[in-house]
């Protein structure tokens, strides 16, 4: 990131030239990137690849959900929770619902992998990490790492404190990188940002549009006019005020903190081509604030004598994970954990616009190299699709035809929601947990020191956290607590 | 990864310390799984949070909102069982 170059006062830095400087970015897109002279170039593109993937899935399953509905449940899991007083981690394999966990997570790892593999030998075009047989093994040692991870992430003390998978998937990678290193055998399979793109273009079919209205004008005044404002004002100070060299840095944490946490984290990462260190170092510091905050705001709201419905839309705007934010609201009772989980959902349907957002003014801003360099590959606007990361695309059109399909009727929302319950979301697990555990894989503590700043990410965290609470408890207090409070006691139960 | 005989020599201990770190990071984790999250959760406090949000159906390890009532499937099995 820092390239070794003395820090300037003059603002963030800008690569001149799209591929210089971008090569060893662990989200980067390939199209920075030059095949070697001994690397053959593969045949389709990462992004082709992740919108291939992702369409093939989300199209079967759409399929395979409207001819056999509910029957389609439990077919696709990962480990779930156990308890470490009580039972053995084998608990976590078996599960709890109408097939044993173990047996949707071989389907999950066999789906992935029959689709997956082929990718992994494509993009390596050969030259990295064996043939079949060698990938094929990366790819299962991969899986049981994944598998710790989620065994690890199950743990109901662990769980209640909102420490994600993702967590647990980065840590198992790094032990394993900075002991004994990353074995030549292994490397085939280690491809993240694969799995990334992939089950973004998933998660897109989760993010239906049609939500937006769940809770009416207040919902999106919390949702959508303060975040946008938090994450501007943090991008803006972290690059002006603190001076922080690595705009993806501080747009990932931004947006990490102002939008929904990891799931904004992952998409904006990818959408600005992050280095896979500062996405690591985004989600540590927004998972370690998460576990105090899901704590000490239903806590603090109770002492000061905070009214539920406006506490639960504050919390819901406020704390950056999805779980923490359904369990803080619950802690302060029904009708905010309620008020809590529908602000979130709002503003996790953000995520789309606003990795969209990302992406267009990464490629007009910072992508497109010098003047000069600009001209010579043709016009501006060709310049910026060429440095578009494309599985956007992808994931854009999954959320509007899954919206479509789940505007269509009842029977069209069923749809969508059966699919995305009992096949996408699964799936979209499995590979963000691969992902993270390549990314840990890939990364040494060394290389993320300078992701930290000099203690400037955590003071850039902070301070952005506190203007997200301060800005949110605001509008929460004039539109929940007074301008449509008739309205929301009417929408609750 | 390919080495000559004198470079692999000086990772030799290098590549023993790495093996004995490795099996230090296991050994902790196992011991806070085994040992300290165990504990943990036995504390009152904590056994009355984790069945308050377990008894919700709430998933507080979610990453995005289709990920939150973690026993929305098990709900959905039993009205199907309780339908047939």
């Amino acid at each position: 990131m820092e390239n070794g170059n003395p820090e300037s006062d003059d603002g963030p830095q800008r690569p001149t030239e799209p591929v210089s400087g971008y090569e060893d970015r662990g989200l980067v897109s390939e199209q920075a990137v030059a095949p070697t002279p001994t690397q053959p170039a593969a045949r389709l593109t990462e992004d082709s690849w992740a919108i291939v993937l992702g369409v093939t899935v989300l199209v079967a399953a759409l399929l395979v959900a409207l001819a056999s509905g509910d029957a389609i449940a439990g077919w696709f899991a990962q480990p779930g929770s156990w308890d470490s007083s009580q039972t053995s981690p084998l608990q976590s394999l078996i599960g709890k619902g109408v097939r044993p966990a173990w047996l949707g997570s071989l389907a999950a790892i066999a789906v992935i992998g029959t689709l997956g593999i082929p990718a992994l030998l494509d993009r390596r075009g050969g030259a990295v990490g064996g043939g079949w047989v060698q990938t094929t093994c990366g790819y299962l040692f991969l899986t049981l790492l994944a598998v710790f991870a989620f065994v690890m992430a199950g743990e109901k003390v662990a769980k209640l404190y909102g420490l994600e998978y993702v967590l647990w998937a980065l840590l198992l990678g790094l032990i394993i990188s900075n002991t004994v290193g990353l074995p030549q055998w292994l490397r085939g399979a280690v491809r993240g940002e694969l799995f990334i793109k992939w089950g973004l273009v998933l998660l897109g079919a989760e993010v239906l549009l049609g939500k937006l209205v769940a809770l009416g004008i207040p919902g999106i005044l919390v949702s959508w006019v303060v975040t946008p404002i938090v994450l501007m004002t943090t991008f803006w100070f972290g690059l002006r005020v603190l001076k922080i060299r690595s705009p993806s840095l501080v747009m990932v944490v931004a947006a990490d903190m102002s939008v929904c946490g990891v799931s904004a984290a992952i998409a904006t990462a990818a959408a600005c081509r992050a280095k896979k260190e500062e996405l690591s170092m985004a989600i540590g510091l927004s998972m370690a604030f998460t576990a105090v905050m899901m704590v000490v705001m239903p806590i603090g709201f109770r002492f000061a004598g905070v009214d539920d419905i406006v506490g639960g839309a504050w919390i819901g705007g406020t704390i950056d994970s999805t779980g923490a934010v359904a369990a803080a609201g619950a802690a302060l009772g029904d009708r905010a954990m309620k008020i809590a989980t529908t602000v979130k959902m709002i503003q996790n349907v953000l995520i789309g616009a606003i990795a969209f957002a990302v992406s267009v003014y990464w490629a007009t801003r910072y992508e497109t190299g010098d003047g000069d360099s600009a001209a010579r590959r043709g016009s501006l606007v060709s310049e910026v699709w060429r440095r578009f990361p494309k599985f956007v695309l992808g994931f854009l059109a999954a959320s509007l035809v899954a919206s479509a399909i789940a505007w269509s009727g009842s029977s069209g929302e069923t749809l969508v929601t059966t699919t995305v319950d009992s096949v996408t979301k699964h799936l979209r697990n499995w590979l963000f947990c691969l992902a993270f555990v390549c990314i840990g894989l890939e990364t040494h503590i060394r290389t993320l020191l300078p992701a930290f700043s000099g203690g400037k990410t955590l003071v850039l965290y902070v301070v952005g956290q506190s203007f997200n609470i301060l800005m949110t408890g605001l509008m929460a207090l004039l539109v929940f607590g007074w301008l449509f409070r008739d309205a929301i006691l009417e929408w609750l139960p | 990864m390919t080495e000559g005989s004198s470079p692999t020599k000086r990772l030799q201990p290098q590549r023993r310390r790495g093996i004995v770190a490795l099996g230090l990071c296991v050994l902790g984790i196992v011991a806070i799984w085994g040992w300290v999250l165990p504990a943990i959760g036995s504390l009152a406090s904590v056994r009355a949070a984790v069945q308050r949000t377990e008894g919700q159906g709430i998933n507080a390890g979610a990453i995005f909102y289709t990920d939150v009532f973690y026993s929305l499937e098990l709900r959905r099995a039993n009205q199907l069982v309780d339908r047939r």
